[in-house]
């Protein structure tokens, strides 16, 4: 039986393809953009997050740290990192303001969590793997699209395509839906903004319109960057030669993973950006 | 009542009548409209037993005021002396409301002098009401029209239900229909002056449940021109006023279901959906004869009564007060003071609520319980203590009502049975089904308790029982890590199994001590999993073993704890899925609130409500309400009451104006949010 590195199940999800949905978010993302809204899901492994705004200051984390992360300004979660002992700690706070983000769980389990809702995803709604990357544990997802399939479950893969051919391809035939998004169409760009081209991406978005295999396009607008020429004509030119596209959406990044880069104690690139802009209009205003 | 008290009664109500204000419109046909008036000296006076939670009998839509006065104006030789006095009664009465009927054509016919330009209309209304006083109604605006005084008349303050209007007045809507009359657009015009109304009276907690649709004894579909009418009206007004109700069934016709839910995806928590398959069996189970089951409405709020047929009177036990009761061995929470508080609206006077159960009866001492399982044998016993009391209680009015209570004469009179006997409709004059109901909602956040106990003291060992009644005791201060502790037990509302078999243990021994109940004369007292005073539960209940501060919110219904549902709708339905709704048919209502943002980048909204819904009734949710906010729009509707006064939302069973609620109903919903 196949395992992944689990972030989160989310029940009622109603942005990640049509209907009513339960979204499997895997851990681990080969890409780093910059705005990346589900921080916590970028690296493969269990991590620690520490939210100080729950901290009651009881202290039971002090008594149970035996790595010299806990102090009395809070929790160093760069030291937990490569610790052993964060589910105990974890456990030591009653507040849970410290958690770990990641477990490893079976398909069998997460299916589990899944026909919880089966009677409510109806004809419309379903099942999605996120991530993170989700084709990075292709295997697990074929293993789970397998199972969901059985139960006549509608499944849907949310992915950068950012991979192998051959991970899509595996996954292809359990698939009813793809979500892609088109961050850029400049290399030189998407290297700068996401930490890896964006030609395979592209190149596997055509192929998918080549076998019809629908899709929906979602684009992360980031002011100045992506919503300008010549990325913006390039990008809508693309599209419309693309055969296979149900929707398209795009949308404006905004900075509401505040708190989980603050909790994984990362630096967040957004916030930083706004600020610059709120330094800056202060100073075109004086 | 004696002979004189009953005639000062008849001579007091039609005082009453003469004193309302005389209203013919400036437009529309609908005459008649007064400003409330509230004085329990007056209702003590003029008006018999009526609570006024349930709809009046069809009696003067079927014969009319005339009708009336002539059916009660001699003693029949079947009559006692009761019977002859009572018929008096009502006759004295009517002779009021015909009194009032015609002043109203008068006014209008001395306007139509003033005005000639407006002549036609005004001879109409003045055609109309001298029908109504005179005769028999004829046409379904005068059936309306008749309806719209006679709700008027019934109590001062404008408010009370007003039951299946789309099937009592149908059949005036056929016969204009068959004679080639049927005029929509002044139908739906009169219609909406008729809400405008009830708006303009007033709004909130007014007991204006208006229930359409629903099914005949042979199981078809009662779907009628006029329920398109009345909800039609209302989607064009769209205002606080009437709480709307749909009754849904296999047979519903799909644009009816489709209608819901488009309504619903507004976000008004209108209407509310009672579904047959889940009411009515549970109803016959009990005793309640097929062709009364058909005929159920709800009352001023969700309980269910049988229109026509049945009054209402409801008690209600305090769940989580319960627990407290349990953890105490009988006693109270010690750092619980009296809290002054109003019941909804901010114009309601303030008042300091008590808990009605009994202190004193020694449960157990918490020190001498070893298990979860002694925790929950004693809270068996202090739960069977108090409901036997409470069920006592109910014997006695039933009794009352049996022997001694006179019911209104005025609503007497709209009951075939009491113009044709001269009974009153306790003994004999129309309430053929008895309606007494004991309900408790909040067995979810009583669940919480338990399954707090359960987790943190005997499962996680993080404290013991004696610390964990310390710590109620203190209200949790100085003892925050605790209260963080039982805080994130696992709560009802997330499709946490065994929470919710202890939710549905609580709302099986409620309901299997209730359903074995008789009186003395073999009657049962009816079931339901449904609470509307859970903002008093929550002033009265000290802190709970959830890690419920003192004052803090307690769920309603069979919803979770506001705030407690962290895996959104579709885990409050698995939970509410293992809850023996079904079972509690004087109403065990769930209300399900979305959030309003969440529906943007392409979410179908009526698409995803509907799913909601067919989930909902195959779980076995008998009756649902859905409705949506969004917590920002909300907020900001608190700082600036003046630009949100549109915004209606769901209280218990009633919807009502946002802005008009005080701030502690108003945080309980805003933490309803899902």
């Amino acid at each position: 039986m196949e395992s992944a590195m689990i972030m989160d199940i989310q029940r009622y999800s109603l942005h990640d393809g049509p209907g009513i949905r339960s979204t499997v978010f895997l851990k681990g993302c080969h890409m780093s953009c910059l705005w990346c809204h589900n921080p916590e899901s970028q690296h493969r492994e269990p991590e620690m997050m520490y939210y100080p705004e729950l901290c009651v200051g009881c202290g039971g984390c002090l008594g149970r740290c035996t790595k010299g992360a806990a102090g009395e300004g809070g929790i160093d979660v760069h030291i937990c990192r490569d610790c052993g002992q964060k589910r105990e700690c974890a456990e030591a706070c009653p507040a849970e303001a410290l958690r770990v983000c990641g477990s490893r769980r079976t398909t069998e389990e997460v299916l589990r969590e899944l026909l919880r809702d089966r009677s409510i995803y109806g004809a419309e709604g379903g099942v999605t793997c996120s991530g993170g990357e989700p084709l990075l544990q292709a295997g697990f997802v074929r293993e789970l699209f397998r199972l969901c399939r059985r139960e006549d479950i509608g499944t849907c893969i949310d992915t950068t395509l950012n991979v192998e051919w051959r991970e899509i391809e595996s996954v292809l035939a359990l698939t009813d839906l793809f979500l892609v998004d088109i961050k850029f169409m400049s290399e030189k760009l998407a290297l700068k903004y996401t930490g890896a081209g964006c030609g395979r991406t592209l190149e596997n978005l055509r192929r998918l319109s080549e076998l019809k295999k629908p899709v929906y396009i979602r684009t992360p607008l980031i002011a100045g960057v992506n919503d300008i020429a010549p990325e913006s004509a390039e990008r809508e030119r693309f599209i419309g030669e693309l055969e296979n596209v149900i929707r398209a959406d795009s949308f404006y990044v905004t900075d509401h993973a505040g708190k989980k880069y603050r909790a994984l104690q990362r630096e967040n690139w957004l916030a930083r950006q706004q600020d610059k802009k709120n330094i800056s209009e202060k100073g075109d205003a004086e | 009542m004696n002979e004189q008290e009953i005639f000062q009664c008849v001579q007091s109500q039609q005082e009453v009548f003469r004193s309302y204000d005389i209203h013919i419109p400036q437009s529309g046909l609908l005459a008649g409209l007064h400003k409330p008036v509230f004085s329990k000296n007056l209702f003590k006076n003029a008006f018999g037993e009526d609570n006024v939670h349930f709809p009046m009998g069809d009696a003067v839509l079927k014969y009319g005021v005339q009708g009336v006065l002539e059916l009660t104006a001699k003693r029949t030789a079947e009559d006692t002396e009761k019977t002859a006095v009572y018929r008096q009664a009502v006759h004295g009465v009517y002779i009021g409301v015909r009194e009032f009927i015609l002043k109203h054509m008068d006014r209008a016919l001395e306007m139509k002098r003033e005005r000639p330009k407006d002549a036609g209309r005004l001879q109409k209304i003045a055609d109309n009401c001298q029908a109504i006083a005179c005769g028999k109604p004829r046409t379904f605006i005068q059936a309306l029209q008749l309806f719209w005084f006679l709700y008027l008349l019934r109590r001062p303050f404008g408010g009370g239900c007003i039951g299946r209007l789309d099937q009592k007045l149908y059949t005036f809507c056929k016969s204009d229909m068959e004679r080639g009359a049927w005029n929509r657009e002044e139908a739906m015009e009169a219609v909406m002056q008729f809400y405008g109304y009830l708006n303009e009276i007033r709004t909130g907690d007014t007991l204006r449940n208006l229930m359409l649709s629903g099914q005949d004894e042979g199981g078809r579909d009662l779907t009628n021109e006029l329920t398109w009418v009345f909800l039609e009206a209302y989607e064009r007004t769209g205002d606080a006023e009437p709480h709307l109700n749909v009754r849904l069934h296999p047979g519903s016709p799909e644009e009816l279901k489709r209608t819901c839910v488009r309504m619903l995806s507004e976000g008004k928590g209108q209407p509310t959906l009672y579904f047959d398959r889940w009411i009515m069996p549970a109803m016959e189970r009990a005793g309640i004869a097929h062709t009364d089951a058909c005929r159920y409405a709800n009352d001023g709020c969700t309980e269910t009564v049988i229109d026509g047929r049945s009054h209402i009177a409801f008690w209600q036990h305090e769940m989580v007060k319960t627990v407290e009761l349990t953890m105490f061995n009988g006693d109270e929470n010690p750092f619980i003071y009296p809290v002054s508080m109003r019941k909804n609206s901010r114009d309601m006077p303030e008042f300091t609520p008590k808990t009605g159960l009994s202190t004193g009866f020694r449960s157990g001492n918490i020190e001498s319980m070893g298990t979860f399982g002694d925790f929950l044998s004693a809270f068996k016993s202090q739960l069977y203590f108090q409901l036997d009391r409470e069920l006592e209680t109910i014997g006695r009015k039933i009794y009352e009502d049996e022997t001694v209570t006179v019911t209104s004469p005025f609503l007497a009179g709209t009951f075939e049975d009491c113009l044709l006997t001269g009974r009153d409709p306790l003994r004999g004059g129309g309430f053929s089904v008895y309606d007494y109901q004991l309900l408790s909602g909040t067995v979810t956040t009583a669940a919480d308790s338990l399954r707090a106990i359960e987790y943190c003291v005997f499962e996680k060992k993080y404290c013991t029982l004696n610390e964990l009644r310390e710590a109620m005791a203190a209200d949790f201060k100085d003892r925050e890590p605790l209260r963080q502790r039982l805080l994130h037990a696992p709560k009802y509302g997330c499709g946490e199994e065994r929470v919710d078999e202890l939710a549905a243990w609580i709302s099986r021994l409620f309901i299997d001590r209730v359903d074995a109940y008789r009186t003395e004369s073999g009657k049962r007292v009816w079931p339901g999993l449904y609470n509307i005073d859970f903002k008093i539960f929550a002033n009265i209940t000290g802190a709970t073993p959830d890690g419920r501060r003192f004052r803090d919110p307690i769920a309603e219904h069979c919803s979770p704890t506001p705030g407690a549902a962290k895996k959104g709708p579709t885990a409050i339905i698995e939970s509410a899925s293992r809850l023996p709704m079904r079972e509690g048919y004087a109403s065990s209502p769930l209300h399900i609130t979305l959030n309003k943002s969440d529906f943007v980048m392409g979410a179908d909204r009526e698409g995803i409500v509907a799913r909601l819904i067919e989930a909902c009734d195959e779980a076995g949710v008998p009756v649902l309400n859905i409705s949506m906010y969004d917590a920002a729009e909300l907020r900001r509707a608190q700082q600036e009451p003046e630009r949100y006064k549109d915004l209606i939302v769901r209280v218990w069973g009633f919807n009502a104006r946002f802005v008009e609620l005080d701030e502690e109903l108003q945080e309980h919903i805003i933490r309803r949010i899902c």
